[in-house]
């Protein structure tokens, strides 16, 4: 790795790039669905648009033929020969004509003829042989229509057609067509030859019981109509207004069939367009969603930009933030030097996380810091050690080079050398056994031997000493404790001990070394009732060089604070436990504890 | 010329009192920082040769509390610690010299030698008056170009009489000065001792340098 912050940010950055990715994708495909579902509704709507503006289209269509169709049913003209009507004076007929223009086409509604009757009717279907409609009038009233053409059939025979029809005929079976109803209309197509095919509306009016007024041509849910298919189940096909007088003569019908047709192909040249039109929507719709879809995409590409670099930005900062305790930390261990062992920072400015750090940081420079001093004061105590003699000896060397002296002179500056270089080899050997210490090169050398006989040996050493300053030494152990331990290291450690009580102990002061055997281990006791150790110094009496109180006012010189180290280093070296008690003024005692299996023997006192 | 030798290396101390003694010093000896402190304090000194690693007291502390009660007599510090710290650290706290064990006891004598001088103005290791020279680094004296063999103490008193040439020197003063805590002559040897150097110096040669001022004590001439 690295660096931290470098990983913090790429994985951030990773994160936030596979989110803002995710999200985007959702929100993308749910807002392309809702899109989708929008346009197909879109294109339902235009497709229902267009079905009903061709239905709202064709129902104009047909409104408009009906209502050619009634006009047409209120212009039909029977062409009465007028001289014919004058002759047989039907006044009641002459009446009907215009007087504006006698002798022209005599206009009768188709009202007149449902109160002729009988002969009156006969007549009329005489004189009355053909209908036809003054071109002009025609035109006037039927301008702008739809239809295109017209067929009138009479139940007598009489019958129009427009010019447009030429040949070819429509249709219609009056026997059939409504039999009883007096107005009826009917939309149906029919193909009038191989190249036309037409929409017609067929309208039979004969009894007329409202009067001279046609019903409006409005789309009247309550006429009877027969439209064709296209209408669909949307209508509810109601039977024809039955007129009540339905007890007329049904033999007679002075019926008459209008019927107004166009060409289909024009109605389907609007559906066409409509079509077209249709089309063009959906197209547009299709565009807009291809565009709302891309702007989405583009404002989408646009917050993701952002939405990243926002996030990097506040990445960065945030891994700078959470970072800042680590580079106080660092800086501050990097200001640390051999001279400065301090952590230059307040804990309670750190966070939790690193506290422990921190403090275990501290804790280990604080024992590095001692460790460090004391390796000075060790250099130095050994410089001294060391340094100390040898210029004694160099001065001592000098003046007695200096000038000529006498024999006696000379031997007693011989002599203070020689005493000063036994001093030396002794401080050497210390520092060299407390050196193999350290490197462990002096191992653990068990062996059989007796305590007692090793023990007697100790004291006999240090008796001389002891006798020279007037103190009593005490042995108190079995005549044999046989053990399996390091006899080098344990007598070293008991002359050690014995040294120390003898001297630090007052003139006429005792020592006792006890050896007491326990079930599993040995115990080795040296007590004297010297200075004692204060308890302050308790612990620091195994440094090296220290001196619980300034040896060289007490006695000799040879005594550099080395002998309790190098105790402490052996009694580890060989398993056992050491501890001093003591009482200022009253004497201290050394405990070691050996764990060896030993025989238990009897006890017994000797005073050397 | 006084000196107290604080050193608590017991054939140290020995081999460097009597080489300062056989230099016509004489030296109060101190084996620890309590002693070295009570006697620096209740005797007058030219020099005090100062151990740092002392017991009781270490020489450092000694150092400051001497500079600090406006003690001036010169230190030459004697110590097993020759790092640059520590000789830095022991001058700026108020030492005059410094020296570093093992040394050679020519060295020793000599910087010692040096702040006597210092303590007395001088810069030239040979005192002159009249035709009277004495190297004080050789330990030779010569009167009109005549050596004459002087012992230990004569020198010292010549010397000392010298340093403070021109003014009266008292018997007391001398004794101070001359003679260590352990001797038990009383301030009558001084008189003795004037009438050996004179003996040697002014007998054969006149003028007489060494004068009597009676009732206050002897005095060397001033040019």
């Amino acid at each position: 790795m690295r660096s931290i912050r470098f990983s913090l940010t790429i994985c951030f950055l990773a994160l936030l790039a596979l989110s803002l990715g995710s999200a985007s994708l959702m929100a993308y495909r749910s807002a392309s669905r809702n899109l989708e579902g929008r346009l197909s509704i879109q294109k339902e709507l235009a497709q229902t648009t267009y079905k009903d503006r061709c239905r709202d289209e064709e129902n104009r269509l047909d409104d408009s033929l009906l209502f050619q169709a009634q006009t047409l049913a209120r212009l039909v003209q029977f062409h009465v020969d007028w001289g014919k009507l004058k002759h047989l004076e039907l006044h009641a007929l002459g009446m009907l004509t215009s007087p504006a223009n006698p002798g022209a086409f005599v206009q009768a509604p188709v009202w007149a003829l449902q109160s002729t009757r009988g002969f009156a009717f006969d007549l009329f279907r005489r004189a009355t042989p053909s209908i036809r409609f003054d071109p002009a009038e025609l035109l006037t009233r039927l301008d702008g229509q739809v239809a295109e053409f017209f067929q009138i059939d009479t139940a007598w025979n009489a019958s129009y057609k427009s010019n447009s029809l030429e040949a070819m005929t429509m249709p219609v079976n009056m026997a059939t067509f409504a039999p009883d109803d007096v107005l009826h209309w009917e939309y149906e197509e029919l193909q009038l030859n191989q190249n036309l095919k037409v929409r017609r509306v067929i309208l039979k009016a004969s009894r007329f019981l409202l009067g001279p007024t046609l019903p409006t041509p409005q789309r009247n849910r309550f006429s009877g109509s027969n439209r064709n298919g296209e209408r669909g189940g949307d209508r509810v096909e109601s039977p024809s207004p039955r007129p009540s007088n339905t007890n007329t003569d049904s033999s007679f019908r002075p019926a008459i069939f209008i019927q107004c047709a166009y060409d289909i192909a024009k109605r389907d040249n609007l559906f066409a367009s409509l079509a077209q039109q249709r089309d063009e929507d959906i197209l547009t719709f299709a565009n807009e969603h291809k565009k709302n879809l891309e702007e989405f995409r583009d404002m989408l590409a646009a917050i993701n930009m952002i939405t990243f670099l926002a996030g990097g930005g506040i990445c960065f900062w945030l891994v700078r933030l959470g970072l800042s305790p680590l580079d106080v930390l660092t800086s501050s261990v990097s200001r640390i030097n051999e001279k400065d062992f301090s952590l230059d920072i307040s804990e309670s400015k750190l966070p939790g996380e690193l506290k422990p750090i921190a403090s275990r940081l501290a804790l280990t420079l604080d024992q590095l810091k001692k460790a460090f001093e004391r390796e000075k004061q060790a250099t130095a105590d050994i410089s001294h050690e060391l340094r100390t003699p040898l210029s004694a000896m160099l001065a001592t060397l000098d003046l007695a080079l200096r000038k000529s002296r006498t024999v006696e002179e000379y031997r007693e500056m011989l002599e203070d050398c020689r005493e000063n270089c036994v001093n030396m080899r002794k401080d050497v050997e210390r520092l060299l056994a407390l050196a193999r210490l350290d490197a462990g090169a002096d191992p653990f050398k068990p062996e059989i031997f007796d305590l007692s006989q090793l023990a007697a040996d100790c004291v006999k050493m240090i008796t001389p000493l002891a006798n020279s300053k007037g103190i009593s030494m005490h042995i108190s152990c079995e005549p044999t404790l046989e053990i399996n331990s390091d006899p080098g290291k344990l007598k070293e450690i008991l002359v050690n001990l014995l040294h120390n009580a003898v001297q630090y102990n007052k003139t006429g002061g005792n020592v006792f070394l006890r050896l007491a055997p326990r079930p599993g281990s040995m115990v080795i006791e040296v007590e004297d009732d010297g200075i004692g150790i204060e308890e302050s110094k308790k612990n620091k009496i195994f440094e090296r060089f220290f001196r619980a109180d300034s040896s060289r006012t007490h006695g000799d010189s040879t005594n550099c604070g080395l002998g309790l180290a190098i105790v402490k280093g052996y009694a580890e070296l060989l398993g056992a436990g050491l501890e001093v008690t003591s009482q200022p003024d009253h004497g201290s005692t050394f405990k070691l504890v050996l764990v060896t299996p030993m025989n238990h023997q009897v006890l017994t006192e000797t005073v050397v | 010329m006084k000196i107290l030798l604080v050193e608590d290396h017991k054939l140290l101390s020995r081999s460097l009192k009597q080489a300062l003694e056989e230099d016509g010093f004489a030296v109060d000896l101190a084996v620890s920082g309590d002693e070295a402190d009570v006697k620096a304090r209740g005797s007058i000194y030219d020099v005090v040769i100062l151990d740092l690693m002392l017991p009781k007291i270490d020489g450092l502390t000694l150092l400051k509390g001497w500079r600090k009660d406006g003690f001036t007599f010169h230190i030459l510090v004697l110590t097993a610690m020759g790092t640059l710290e520590d000789k830095v650290q022991g001058l700026n706290l108020g030492a005059d010299d410094y020296l570093p064990k093992p040394f050679e006891l020519t060295e020793f004598l000599a910087r010692v030698r040096a702040l006597v001088r210092r303590g007395h103005q001088a810069k030239d290791p040979i005192l002159r008056i009249h035709d009277l020279e004495i190297d004080t680094g050789a330990r030779v004296v010569r009167r009109a170009g005549k050596e004459i063999y002087l012992t230990p103490r004569e020198f010292s008193l010549l010397r000392f009489l010298c340093y403070h040439r021109g003014k009266v020197v008292t018997r007391s003063m001398v004794w101070e000065h001359l003679y260590d805590e352990n001797d038990d002559n009383t301030s009558n040897v001084v008189d003795v001792y004037i009438r050996y150097l004179r003996n040697k110096i002014d007998k054969n040669f006149t003028p007489p340098l060494i004068l009597t001022r009676w009732g206050e004590g002897y005095m060397i001439k001033g040019d």
